[in-house]
């Protein structure tokens, strides 16, 4: 020690302050490596959860029509976004923001159905769901027809679950003409009801898409049939009412 | 260093000083982060059973859509944050058993011999604020909204009912898991209404 010249308890000062100089960094450290981790994992669980409602959805869908349920409707939750995160957001401990969804009713890709009695028009049901996400990379799946695909608007989109179809049957699932769009961007659980309108039967009829799209994923499912079912629903989301 | 002072003396102060840092750090713990990390388990609890209930709905519906009689089926409530370990944190939550649930089991609107079934799940939350999901013979509320209406065939409803002489009102409370057994013996007319008549057991 230098007792002549050095102030009495300078060691103390500064060691005090070294130390909050290693607490904030710490702090920081937390801040930018560990809330974005668990935001991220927290945003990855929920597609997952996501994908696993519409696929549910598809299947409450097809069960309507697979037993005749004509008239009926039943509903499904969709949950946009993750239930997580407080008041206070950011701060150390605490968990991080997260992102909203929207999800989308309307009409999808349309069909030219060709059987004996001529050329035949028809929309499928679309159902959207868009994620918002802070951390995770952003999330597009669509319910089209009776199809589940995945992948962003202008990326190559992969099929989750393939449409109801066989080597000479085909089921598409539709919307009524004139058809309007909904669309609700929330983070709070959101109900799809869908009610089965009727069906349509076409033999030994072509099915192709109304605006011929070489990268459009139903390529693979289309073509000519024995039997082709047009399945009309009606679909409406909404909150809490 | 001031020949005055005692040997050993700064280190007595330094322990002096850690020591009170460390307090005010319990402290800040006690009073801001648990309660916040207690706060965003419940909140995460509220939203996963609202999912369960919403399960069960579906899966309920399934079983009056295609007429699957005589086949038992089960559904699992989480009644706490403690039975509901899904989240992974750093810091143990030490205050998340605190909070616990209710499910019961009870009648609603009578169809004759037959009641409309509510299963009712209440929350007593130690931080977030409460939910409260009924299930009522085929439509989901939370708290008094509805979120999953029934199901409408025409101009009639399908109901799903219990035959009050078989299956007993219940309530179950608790910090653990609840489950709901369930199976369809038939569907029966009443006017223009299908009544889906469950035999229901909660455990």
């Amino acid at each position: 020690m230098k007792k002549k010249t050095a102030d009495d308890g300078v060691a103390e000062v500064i060691g005090f302050v070294l130390i909050i100089a290693l607490v904030v960094s710490v702090a920081a450290v937390w801040i930018l490596f560990y809330i974005p981790a668990q935001g991220q994992a927290v945003e990855t669980e929920h597609a997952r959860l996501v994908t696993e409602e519409i696929a549910d959805v598809k299947y409450g869908i097809d069960l309507l029509w697979m037993n005749g349920k004509t008239d009926t409707n039943a509903s499904r939750v969709i949950s946009p976004s993750p239930v997580q995160g407080t008041d206070l957001s950011g701060l150390l401990f605490l968990s991080p923001p997260l992102g909203t969804g929207t999800v989308t009713v309307s009409n999808g890709t349309a069909f030219w159905i060709n059987s004996s009695a001529g050329p035949k028009p028809v929309s499928s049901l679309k159902i959207t769901f868009n994620s918002a996400n802070y951390y995770a990379k952003d999330l597009r799946i669509v319910y089209e027809g009776g199809a589940v695909f995945r992948g962003q608007k202008n990326e190559t989109q992969y099929v989750i679950l393939p449409p109801s179809s066989g080597n000479t049957n085909l089921v598409l699932v539709c919307v009524p003409a004139n058809y309007s769009e909904q669309q609700i961007l929330g983070n709070i659980p959101l109900s799809l009801t869908y009610k089965y309108l009727g069906n349509q039967t076409y033999s030994t009829a072509n099915v192709s898409l109304y605006k011929p799209d070489p990268a459009s994923p139903w390529n693979a499912f289309l073509g000519t049939f024995t039997k082709v079912t047009v399945v009309e629903y009606n679909v409406t989301v909404r909150g809490l009412q | 260093m001031n020949k005055n002072a005692d040997p050993g003396l700064s280190e007595v102060v330094s322990v002096a000083l850690i020591l009170t840092v460390l307090i005010i750090t319990i402290a800040m713990t006690a009073l801001i982060a648990l309660p916040v990390m207690g706060t965003n388990a419940d909140r995460v609890h509220n939203g996963d059973v609202l999912l369960e209930f919403c399960q069960m709905k579906a899966d309920m519906d399934t079983v009056w859509l295609s007429n699957s009689t005589n086949i038992t089926r089960q559904a699992v409530f989480t009644l706490s944050p403690a039975a509901d370990r899904t989240e992974i944190t750093v810091f143990p939550n030490l205050l998340s058993a605190a909070s616990f649930g209710t499910v019961s089991l009870s009648y609603g609107i009578p169809h004759g011999e037959y009641a409309e079934v509510i299963l009712t799940y209440t929350s007593s939350n130690m931080y977030a604020e409460d939910i409260e999901i009924i299930y009522d013979g085929g439509a989901l509320f939370q708290n008094d909204r509805i979120l999953l209406p029934g199901s409408v065939s025409g101009s009639g409803r399908y109901v799903v009912v219990v035959n009050t002489a078989e299956v007993a009102e219940r309530s179950i409370g608790g910090a653990g898991v609840a489950t709901l057994e369930y199976r369809l013996e038939n569907i029966v007319s009443s006017g223009s209404d299908h009544l889906c008549v469950f035999r229901m057991e909660l455990q």
